[in-house]
This record gives structure tokens, sequence and C-alpha cells, in this order.
């Protein structure tokens, strides 16, 4: 060790990576801190890319910290390096070019890579995925390239139908490909997804549900359509791939470092090897609801982990207290905000379930043992982070059922004591 | 960190901290033309609950971590390591209302921006008045139940 | 006038709008609690029914616009001398309900003021006048039995037992405002700021709520017709005991309290049911004499110790020098007369406006019974009644009052408007009031504030005149009636109040 100037290591630059280094900075300034990361580009906003791509945000808009982030906390950047492997014995890592750098902690935020399973035709031009920056702008100009441009894109989970949008509003012809009954599925109930689903038609979009991409065809090397499994074709010269994302594991094969399904982490974000730590997507940790781990893939729970993770590699003692999946998503400039539980409900297993629909707007609570564990709001939202208070304090709300989605729902529904505890003390 | 406290137990629910909050943040700074002339027409950063017979006006903590800050998809948000308040850059906000989600104090509202002629919603919270030694709607509050405390 | 009885449809105030000002913000809508102003969701406006509103002005002072003006309704009967609007409208609404119209607040009706017919003396020349910045002035004031005469011991020291006195700083105390007709955070406004004054707060007929104990070395306990609240530990908490037997707003009648103010708090402090009528008899049923009196007065004296002084408070009524003097003679250290100005937070309004006298005539009348009788060093003196402003209380001493008591001031400093609801209970101020909304609009940290900054403001224009009159200790000044000359009074007001015509 260098005179005791700890070093700091982290793979990924993205929403975790921030998060550690600011808290590893704000209790060692000293230290060397290192992020290592195959992409060339200072931090983005990983999840507005569909948003870049069809020019909704323009560049300044997509970086995630000022220019100077890095030069203000003192890190440095080996971007443009792809890890080779880890070596937990010679605490090190390993680049492609044989380059290696020591560390004395190591954060593993490599985030996710697309799932791409093998479909005929799909290798050569005119196919794509949807996870990077330059996932972006390879397809935006592609599209900028033809006129007419028609494209199917597979999966309708929330970055098919991101990309999806972004397409449309570039004008082009596109069509969405479900395996399951309806768009969402692991974020909405399927009232919430067919009315998203209904949003998307109502502009334009085409969705098929309920059948998938069998093969992609091609004349010539060029796409031309696909075929799909219940026997359908679509026409088309453009495919984008997005059934999922998975754990971007491969830096950490032949570590030693334990993988499940994402790389498995104890509470202090901490993996089986000390002094290695993982955070954000990559990550499997424990969630806050079911209480076991798992890989939860939202802005919110990789920078808590980044944060937990930093404290703890800088000799703090900080404990995850568990993720809780939410999102907040728009498509055509209406919302959807669901926080916690909202699909898996036994109702012989103590769930019950509140629902208000009225025109445009549909809310719905879910209460397990008279406890709130989830909410979804479609086409009003304000103020939904309360119940992510609720949720986070257990709290019984079944003596406030009949308020709890009203518009005008807030601090004075709940118990004084709460109340005062949350409003009174400094945030 | 100096930041707004309500005190429930002496709101009288007359909303003058949302008529001032909404004034301080307009461009003319006038309660009249900001509520009837100006377009888009500011809005309130505080929010008066009021069931009677209870009322209190609740707004953003400026929380040490906050959460509004760690959900936030582009850096919109951020704490200001200075002077610890979050601040929200309205021009970069794309309006993905990660924030309204994330915030447990429902303390991100939303209020509409024109950007070249366009018209776009991006979030709005309490920026403690920086131009003021006091926030105005702390000045405004006939009854001291709003006070602007560092409570550690 | 849509379902409404037109002979009760004379309504007092116009709520006037502009609405190119409104900002639908709904501070008077939430404000008014009498239910005047309202929002239309559908129109996207704010309105008001006019019929409803009592002139308080809560609304008007509310509005960030300032776009709210409370009128006299212009509506006019046919001008008559004799019929006033009050007396017609009065009228109609008897006929309409068969019963005693009750309101609040002092006698409002227009009976010569004679505060606003006294001047004060000055120096000129002959006698230097006493700058006030520049030289100290005493204010402080005693209250209780005054020896005879005084001996004094080799080492300079009063060798004479005194009676247990009252220590005031400025001879201004807060009247008694019983807990239940004005609200706790009334209460503890008016408490802190007499602690931090260094005077007195009353409690009036409705005990002290325990959390006001730590005020008790501040307080006047009152024990009045219905023993509310009476126990050992309240006699022995307060500083002085005050024996209730009439109150200047309504002499001869007693208290009600009806049993929908009658909460929690209330009920315990009263040491009554949640929910019952108090109801104070309009005499004490065990006293129908001076010797009665005696008994009590010397009962509290035993009960404790003989360490405070007992004060007893009467309304002032044609007799009242003949009956100050039996108190005096009863034992009693302080006699409080309650002029015909004094408030209540409900009263017959026939007897609010008709019955006692004012408080000036009956200072100058007390006072010089009592010289005559050669006791008035036995009992000190104070007034209570509608006390205004700094030159009322100067003159007040000057007549002959030791020092004051002041209530309707006292709300007026915490918001009260004089709109004369109080026994409605809404109280848009949030002072007569125990609806635990309205109740929250005196936050006792600005009450104290505004409570302290008022006496000491008064208490700063005492010294001031103190000065021009070359006296530096109020003292000096009490019972000093040849400071006072009279102006547009008749020969015989002049006698009565013991002053002479200005120019004489």
């Amino acid at each position: 060790m260098n005179m005791g100037v700890k070093r700091y290591v982290i793979l990924g630059n993205s929403y975790a990576g921030v998060f550690a280094i600011e808290a590893i900075r704000k209790r060692d300034t000293q230290g060397e801190i290192t992020v290592i990361s195959r992409e060339p580009y200072h931090v983005y906003a990983r999840a507005a890319i569909h948003e870049y791509m069809d020019g909704a945000i323009d560049e300044a808009r997509m970086y995630y910290r000022d220019k100077d982030f890095y030069d203000r906390h003192r890190v440095t950047t080996l971007l443009g390096s792809t890890v080779a492997g880890i070596s937990p014995r010679e605490s090190s890592v390993v680049l492609d070019s044989g380059q290696k750098v020591h560390f004395d902690r190591l954060m593993i935020s490599t985030g996710g890579v697309p799932i791409t399973p093998p479909i005929h035709g799909s290798e050569g031009p005119g196919m794509f995925t949807f996870t990077t920056w330059d996932d972006a702008k390879t397809l935006r100009d592609w599209i900028k390239g033809r006129k007419g441009a028609r494209a199917v894109v597979i999966g309708g989970g929330l970055i098919g139908l991101q990309c999806a949008e972004g397409l449309k509003h570039m004008g082009v012809d596109v069509t969405v490909v479900e395996l399951a009954d309806y768009v969402l599925v692991k974020a909405l109930d399927q009232i919430a997804a067919q009315r998203v689903q209904g949003w998307l038609e109502e502009n334009g979009l085409r969705i098929v549900t309920g059948d998938t991409v069998e093969s992609v065809l091609r004349v010539k090397g060029r796409v031309t359509g696909v075929r799909l499994k219940g026997g359908g074709r679509l026409k088309c010269d453009t495919v984008v791939l997005s059934i999922g994302v998975r754990p971007n594991t491969g830096p950490v094969e032949g570590s030693g470092i334990k993988v499940n399904r994402g790389i498995m982490v104890d509470n202090g974000m901490q993996t089986n090897i000390q002094g290695i730590f993982a955070a954000g997507d990559v990550a499997e940790a424990e969630d806050f609801l079911r209480k076991r781990a798992d890989v939860i893939p939202i802005i919110p729970i990789a920078t808590m982990q980044g944060k937990i993770a930093g404290s703890n590699m800088a000799g703090e003692r900080r404990t995850y207290p568990g993720g809780l999946p939410q999102n907040a998503f728009q498509f055509f400039g209406r919302s959807v905000i669901s926080i916690g539980n909202v699909i898996f409900i036994d109702k012989n297993d103590g769930f019950e379930e509140i629902v208000r629909e009225e025109g445009e707007v549909y809310r719905k609570a879910v209460l397990k043992d008279g406890r709130l564990v989830g909410v979804l709001s479609m086409n009003y939202i304000a103020r939904m982070g309360i119940y992510n208070s609720i949720i986070r304090a257990r709290m019984d709300v079944s003596g406030i059922k009949d308020r709890l989605l009203s518009d005008s729902f807030g601090f004075l529904d709940l118990p004084k004591t709460f109340r005062d505890e949350v409003l009174t003390r400094p945030g | 960190m100096k930041v707004v406290y309500p005190r429930e137990q002496w709101c009288v629910a007359c909303n003058l901290c949302e008529v001032a909050c909404m004034t301080e943040h307009s461009r003319t700074k006038d309660p009249l033309k900001a509520y009837l002339t100006e377009r888009p027409r500011p809005v309130s950063r505080t929010k008066v609950e009021y069931r009677p017979p209870l009322a209190i006006s609740v707004m953003c903590r400026h929380c040490a971590e906050a959460e509004c800050v760690e959900a936030c998809k582009n850096g919109t948000l951020t704490r200001n390591e200075e002077t610890g308040r979050i601040e929200l850059d309205q021009d970069r906000c794309l309006g993905c209302w990660m924030c309204i989600m994330a915030c447990p104090y429902g303390a991100i509202g939303q209020v509409a921006m024109h950007v070249g002629g366009e018209e776009r919603r991006v979030a709005n919270k309490c920026d403690l008045c920086p131009d003021r030694d006091v926030p105005a709607c702390v000045a405004a509050c006939p009854n001291r139940a709003l006070v602007f405390e560092d409570r550690g | 006038m849509l379902y409404k009885n037109p002979y009760n449809n004379y309504f007092d105030y116009v709520v006037q709008r502009d609405l190119d000002r409104c900002i639908r913000c709904k501070a008077c809508v939430t404000q008014c609690s009498y239910g005047a102003n309202f929002y239309d969701p559908d129109r996207e406006m704010i309105y008001s029914l006019d019929a409803n509103c009592v002139g308080c002005m809560r609304c008007s002072t509310f509005c960030p616009t300032d776009c709210i003006r409370i009128v006299r309704n212009p509506d006019a009967f046919r001008p008559n001398a004799n019929w006033k609007d009050n007396n017609i409208k009065d009228l109609y609404k008897q006929a309409g309900t068969g019963g005693i119209i009750i309101t609040g607040m002092g006698n409002d009706k227009p009976f010569t003021n004679y505060w606003e017919h006294m001047v004060i003396d000055a120096c000129q020349v002959t006698n230097p006048s006493i700058d006030p910045l520049r030289e100290p002035m005493e204010l402080k004031t005693f209250l209780g039995r005054k020896p005879e005469r005084l001996e004094i011991g080799r080492d300079g020291d009063i060798t004479t037992k005194l009676a247990p006195q009252l220590v005031l700083e400025t001879p201004i105390m807060f009247s008694a405002m019983s807990y239940g007709s004005i609200n706790y955070n009334v209460c503890e406004s008016v408490a802190r700021a007499a602690r931090e004054l260094g005077t007195y707060w009353n409690t009036g007929e409705g005990g002290l709520p325990k959390a006001l104990y730590e005020y008790g070395r501040q307080t006047i306990v009152q024990c009045a017709s219905g023993r509310f609240g009476v126990s050992p530990e309240y006699l022995g908490a307060g500083a002085a005991i005050e024996i209730k037997i009439g109150q200047g707003a309504k002499p001869g009648i007693g208290g009600h309290l009806p049993g929908e103010k009658v909460l929690e708090g209330i009920s315990e402090t009263r040491m009554i049911p949640v929910g019952t009528d108090a109801i104070s008899p309009a005499p004490h049923h065990d006293i129908y004499s001076i010797e009665d009196l005696k008994q009590l007065i010397y009962a509290l004296k035993e009960a404790t110790r003989y360490e405070k002084p007992v004060s007893v408070k009467i309304a002032a009524v044609h007799n009242v020098a003949a009956i100050a003097s039996g108190i005096a003679r009863a034992g009693a250290d302080i006699i409080a007369v309650d002029g015909f100005r004094g408030g209540t937070g409900a009263a017959p309004k026939a007897i609010r406006d008709n019955v006692g006298i004012p408080i000036e005539v009956a200072i100058a009348a007390v006072d010089e019974r009592l010289r005559q009788e050669g006791i008035r060093n036995e009992v000190s003196l104070v007034a209570a009644g509608g006390f205004r402003n700094s030159s009322d209380i100067v003159k007040a001493i000057a007549l002959g009052a030791d020092a004051v008591y002041i209530a309707t001031s006292a709300l007026m400093a915490l918001g009260c408007t004089l709109c004369q609801q109080c026994h409605r209970g809404r109280c848009a101020w949030g002072i007569t009031t125990n609806d635990p909304e309205l109740a929250r609009r005196v936050n006792p940290e600005i009450g104290t504030e505004r409570l302290v900054g008022l006496i000491r403001a008064w208490s700063n224009e005492i010294k001031e005149m103190l000065g021009l009159m070359g006296i530096n200790s109020i003292e000096s000044l009490k019972g000093n009636r040849d400071r006072l000359r009279g102006v547009g009074l008749s020969e015989g007001e002049l006698q009565t109040l013991g002053i002479r015509q200005a120019g004489t």
C-alpha cells in the first residue's frame, strides 16, 4: 500500500459509480480513485437514450454530471477500456490491453447487457440492441439514412416500448412484438398495461402480443421482414432486439466472485471476497419487500447501492436497507408511476387490492396484512413519493383505505406520530 | 443547514405560503400578475394540506442524502456541496418524474415552462429562495407555522 | 333571500370583492369561520354570502392582493332618530326567534365617555417637568392593605408587619377571562406576557389549566359563584385570590358556558363533566350580606395561611361607593370595580347596554368614599372596564385607582376586531373559540410578544405623561385629581368626578 493511501477501483461508469465516488470522497480525501469503463463517454444518462435518439434532448442534457466531475473528485478515468479479468489474489484488474490496475477496494458496477437469443437471420445489418448511447446513435443514424423506415421491436418491456416511441417520433412505422399477453408484463398489471397499450396504439404504434419473432427475413443480406412464431409476417427494414437485460457478470468470470443471477453481495454490498463490492444492475442484493436477494435494475437502487458500497469501501459500516422496486415512465406525454409490488397478489395470502378508476386516472394500492406494499398510478402522479415512505415504514394503512388513493391524500391522513417524526426533523 | 420546517399546530390554512412561493418564483414578482397574466403560470413549491381541523404546509427538506437526487435520470437534481441545498436545474429536466416517485415528502411538483416556443413540463421544488434572507413562504406566514431553522 | 325569512334578512355587511384582483388563493374562504366566503369550482370564482358576514375583517386582512372590502350594507331604512337600525333589526330578530338577544364584548352605546372630557395638566416654568428618558421614572405598584403607619427599627428596616402585597412593574393587569370563554392559547399568551412584564393575569371563573400552574406566581385565581375549578391546589397556585361578585358587562346576572364549549381540557380544569353546561349563578348562594362576604374572604385567607391578598370584584352600579366600603370593612385587600364598558364572552344585549355605570364615575365615587371613611389605605382599588389607551389609565389613576385591569384591549392585541360574536364560539381570530382549527390562530409566541409590546408602549406613554406633570412616580399620581380638568361637563358631573372645570 502506498503510504496508507487507499486505491479504489470502480468498474463501470454510470449511476452506481458516481454515487460511490461521491461517498468515498466524502470520507477519504486522499485515496486514489480509478474508474474503468468500456464506453468512451463521460458519465451519461443511460436511461434517456431514447429521448436522445429522437432529438427530444441534446447532448448537453445527456451528461449525468458536469464535465469537471472527475477532476473535482480527483478520479483517474480509463474510458474505452475493457476488463479482461479480475485477480482477487493479486488485488488487480487486468485490462484487454494487458495493463494491470491494482486496488485495495474494488467496486464492480458493470451494469447489464442485452439478452440476445439466437434468432435465425439476426446476423448482419439492420439488427440493433438498445441499451447504450452508442446503440442510440447507431440506430438514429441508420434511421436517418432511409425514408419510410419500418421497424419491428422485439420485446414490449420498458426499453422496447421507449425505443419504439422514439422511433415513432422519428417518423418510423413501428410494430412491437411481445411474447406475453400484454406489454410491460414485469412492471404493470393487466389493466394498466392495456391502458398503456391503448396510448401507444392511439399514437400509431402497432402492438402484437402473444407472439414472437422466429426469424429475421433477409434478401441479399438486407432485412425485409420478420416471421412470427404464430405464422404471420411483418414487413420491415429494421429490427430492434430488446427482450431484456441480464447482469453483465462477464468481467468476474473465473475470479472466484460468486454469481447467482447477478453478483451476490451482503448487506454492506460486499461480495464473497473481502474488499470487492458490487452495485447497480449487476448486483444481486436484498429485496426490501420479499426479503430475498434479487437483481432490481433501476436508478434509485443503483445509486443507493453505489453510495453504500462507496461508504463501506472508505471504511464506514453502512447497511443496505433493501431495494424497493419502483419506476416512473411516460408514453406520449402520459405518466405512470409504480412503487413496490403491484403484480404478485395472492388474495389467499393476506393481499388486498384497492382500485380507483376515474376516466384517464387509474390508481391501485396493494396491501399485505393491512400494510401497504405497492402503489400504481396512471395519469395522476402528484406526491407519489409519500407512498414510498409509507411502504418503507411498513405502515398499517387498513384504517385509511378510503383515503389512500384520493387526490388529496397526504401527511394529514397519516398518524400524527409519523408526521412529527418525518416532518420536524432534518431530511 | 437551515431549511423550512412546518409547525402543524400553528398552521391556519390561509395558503399565503403558496401565494408567496408562486409570487417569488414568478417573473414579475407580483401576485396579481403572476396568477392572472403570466403564462405559463408559476406554481407554488410548497403544498398546503388542509383536512379540517388540520392543516400543514409541506415542502422540500433538502435531505442530506436526497432520494430525488438518487432517482434523477440525468443529474437535473444535485446537492450543492457548499450550501447543502438540493438544486434542481429546470433547463436540464427531462420530465421523467423519477423524483416525484422518490421524494418521501411528496415535495416535488410539476410546472410548465416555455422553451423555444414549446411548452414543456418540468419538475418544481423549493429552492429556499436564493435571492432572499428568509424564504418567501416563511416571511408570508402570519402565524409562524413555517420556520427557517437549522435543526442539525 | 331564498329560504330565508324576509324579516331576518337585513344583514349588516357586504363583502365587496374586486374580481379583477382575485387570485383564487382561497385565503378568505378558509379564514372565514362564519361561511361568508366560498369557492365555486364550476366558475372558478370566489363569492360571498353577505348575510353571514359579521364584519370581523379576518378575510380582508388575509387577502394577499387586497381585493376585499368589508363595507356596511348600504341598504337603508328610512332615517329615524328614534328607531335606529339596530333597534329595528333587533326587533325583527326577536319577533322571529322569541329569544333574548345575546351578544359579546362591552357596551357599544354612545354614552358619555368621561375620559374624553378630562384633560391632563402639565408643568410650565414654575415647576419643571421631568424627562423620562433621562430621569428614573417609577411605575412600580403595590396592591394590598397598607398599614396606618410604619415603624422603622434602629437598623432602618421596617418593623411593622405588612399585609401580603402584589407587586406590579406597571399599573396594568390582565383582567379575568375564563379558560373556556377564551381558549388555552389565549390563556397562555396572557400568562406568559404577565410574567415577562412583571404583572398579573386573572383566571376568571374557569380555573387554572394544569399546564399553566408554572405561571402561578403571576396569576390571580378567581373564586366565582359557580366555584368552577376551585381546589386547595388552585388557591395555593395563585399569587392572589379574587372573589367575583359581579362583572361590568352584565351586573346582577350569572354566567353560562354552553356544554358544547366544555371540551376535555376545560372539563378537567373546571372539574365538571365534558359537555355539561357550566352555569354560574347570579349571586353566590352563600353570600347575602357583608358578613357572609367576610366569612368567604377569611375562609380563603385561612386556606392560604394569610399569605395572599384577597380581592373582591364587583360591577360598577349605582351604589358602588357604599358597597366598596362594605367590602373593605369585610377584610378584602383589593377591590376591583368593573365599569359598564367592560367586555364579556356572552351577555344579553339589553343588560350589557343598559345596566351599570361608567368606570370613571365609579372610581371617583369609591375613592372619595373610602377617603371620607378613613379606610382608603386598607384596600387597593383596581379599575376595569374599557381602558383603550395609556391616557385613559393615567386619568383613572389620577381619579383614585391604584391600578387597572384590561381585557378587551388585550384581546385586541391578539387580533380581536370587536365583532361581538364571542358567544357563538366561532371567533375567526381564534380567541373566543375552542374549535381546535380556529384556536390555532393564536400562536402564544406571537400573542405574548404583542401583549408585551402593547403594555410596554402604554407604560412608556404613562412615564411620558408623569414626566410632563413633573411627577417621577406613579404613586404620586394616585388620587391626584388636581392634575385633571373637565371639558364640556355639567356642574354635577364635575362634582361627581371630583374635578374642576378646565380654565379654573
